[in-house]
């Protein structure tokens, strides 16, 4: 399958989402409520430590509600476009894999763009733009390119919790039922809830080169703060580089490991 | 009439005894079928432990404000609060209440003498004993490690109270939210809502003596508190016997407004359900 065909997979898939999401206006706005809530609970949260403690580990007002809208983005790219990885054991256990393996197409692709649903991305953007603009007024300097060099981070950072949530579920191709892995994953994700410089070195050095959360929320924020210039860019990239290529090759080992193994459902 | 109400009083607490005995071999068999999974999603609460330990580790460190409070006693904080809200999290109920009124399966209960309301208290009785057990397994040595000088009968004894106070108000209020399908027929938003109030409202992200004097007397007045604050405040020192009636009273209090909401409000909604065959 070449990219015009995947691309088309891609546009018809968000059409059918959109007019969904279109047909149920509350929902929409309930939504949307539910999700400013959440976001306005950790700014009070913050707020409330840097009243009484003055301090947070450096970590000013202003930094702490991008570090928020950081949160949510991260959520959002991570459920809208790739929570068909997550799953992906549920293909292998119940053989759904035999009819992804018969199409022209990667039937580890198809599961990412049969279960993307853009409207928790459009979603998280609205709320990241709305607490962006909030942080500016609160005093953050406001500089477009470090914004989007901020997002592209955390783009990456997904990718990479992608391809580590899909090398856990090809265990699924030995032990079948690997529910439980998939709230192992999900774990992680209350590591992304401080910033991780508060986290001790061997934390942050695991999340840096091993598994790249660092990237997720705390580095793109640092960035966006001012605490991180272009020039200290250049070190973190090689690590997450690093760290990408390693979950690559180990998720692409693991399916062709996996792939032999396979009986199918039912043997 | 008053023989048809006794008996009917009677099948409730029958049901409700049988629903629990037999609640609590399901779930034990159900915990033991999936015990990586269950171990798994416990591991959710010695990993936000760790990071809301390191967080604080990261604040006390610097200790410039006005307010000092030790390391040990956060760890302790966190401890007991993420293991009340993991083990004591009930929005199954209210999802159970949206299930049987959206579907219409409630009709299944209505024409029998045992209320809907016996069978769910006692599937939720049943998960309330099994951790129950299992949080005082846990607690129990961390604390004699943590807090060792500062226990006292008076401290457990409130603990508990306050645990069974909170648990009732907890069942009583995500009730009424599920009860609430009466109306609004899908109320799985509210309770999503509501449950993110609550982070802050019972004090499970941060100990509400932390919070703005206004804001904290408006929380302390509300039930919430019972759900993580109260229990968690009487194992992190020592309390005096006068504040513990205190609390019995308020709770007391709260209670019995929430029974008698949830008494009106299940009266009002099945006067207007109209399920098959109604």
């Amino acid at each position: 399958m070449d990219l015009a065909q995947l691309s088309e997979v891609f546009i018809v898939n968000l059409g059918i989402q959109l007019r969904a999401r279109v047909q149920w206006r509350l929902s929409f706005f309930l939504d949307m409520l539910v999700t400013a809530i959440w976001m306005g609970i950790y700014v009070l949260f913050w707020r409330i430590l840097l009243v009484n403690f003055l301090s947070v580990g450096g970590w000013t007002f202003p930094s702490l509600v991008i570090f928020v809208g950081f949160q949510e983005l991260t959520y959002g790219i991570n459920a809208g476009l790739f929570s068909g990885a997550m799953r992906f054991w549920v293909y292998i256990n119940t053989g759904r894999l035999d009819v992804a393996l018969a199409r022209p197409m990667d039937a580890r692709l198809s599961a990412i763009l049969l279960n993307i649903d853009p409207w928790q991305l459009i979603r998280s953007g609205l709320m990241f733009t709305l607490f962006t603009a909030l942080a500016v007024k609160l005093g953050l300097p406001f500089n477009p390119p470090a914004i989007l060099a901020a997002i592209i981070l955390s783009f990456f950072a997904a990718i990479a919790k992608t391809l580590l949530a899909l090398t856990i579920n090809y265990i699924a191709f030995w032990w079948g039922n690997v529910d439980f892995l998939h709230e192992l994953i999900g774990t992680l994700d209350h590591f992304t809830g401080i910033p991780m410089t508060m986290l001790p070195n061997i934390l942050q050095l695991l999340f840096t080169l091993g598994i790249p959360l660092m990237f997720a929320v705390t580095f793109p924020t640092l960035f966006i703060s001012g605490k991180v210039s272009w020039n200290d860019f250049g070190l973190p990239l090689v690590g997450l580089g690093i760290s990408l290529s390693f979950w690559v090759a180990c998720q692409e080992y693991l399916w062709r490991k996996g792939l032999k193994a396979y009986e199918s459902f039912g043997g | 009439m008053k023989v048809l109400e006794a008996s009917v009083t009677q099948a409730t607490v029958s049901a409700w005894l049988t629903t629990i005995w037999a609640s609590v071999w399901v779930y034990l068999k159900h915990y033991a079928t999936y015990l990586q999974s269950t171990l798994v999603k416990f591991l959710n609460v010695p990993v936000q432990v760790a990071v809301y330990y390191f967080l604080w580790s990261t604040i006390l460190a610097q200790q410039t404000g006005n307010i000092h409070i030790s390391p040990a006693y956060m760890l302790n904080y966190y401890i007991l609060a993420f293991l009340l809200r993991w083990l004591f999290s009930l929005r199954s109920v209210t999802e159970n209440y949206e299930k049987a009124i959206y579907e219409g399966n409630l009709v299944n209960y209505l024409v029998r003498p045992m209320p809907f309301v016996a069978f769910e208290l006692g599937r939720v009785t049943s998960v309330y004993l099994i951790n129950l057990v299992v949080t005082l397994a846990i607690l129990m040595p961390i604390h004699l490690f943590l807090v060792a000088p500062r226990l006292s009968l008076l401290s457990w004894t409130g603990f508990i109270l306050m645990l069974v106070f909170g648990l009732a108000m907890q069942y009583c209020i995500y009730s009424l939210i599920g009860l609430a399908s009466f109306w609004v027929e899908r109320v799985f938003g509210v309770v999503y809502a509501f449950d993110l109030v609550m982070l802050l409202a019972t004090g499970l992200l941060l100990p509400l003596e932390l919070f703005p004097p206004p804001l904290y007397q408006i929380l302390y007045n509300l039930p919430f508190r019972f759900f993580v604050y109260t229990p968690v405040l009487c194992l992190q020192g020592p309390i005096t016997p006068g504040w513990l009636i205190e609390q019995i009273s308020i709770g007391l209090v709260w209670i019995a407004v929430l029974v008698i909401l949830v008494h009106l409000v299940w009266k009002k909604g099945v006067s207007r359900f109209s399920g098959y065959g109604i």
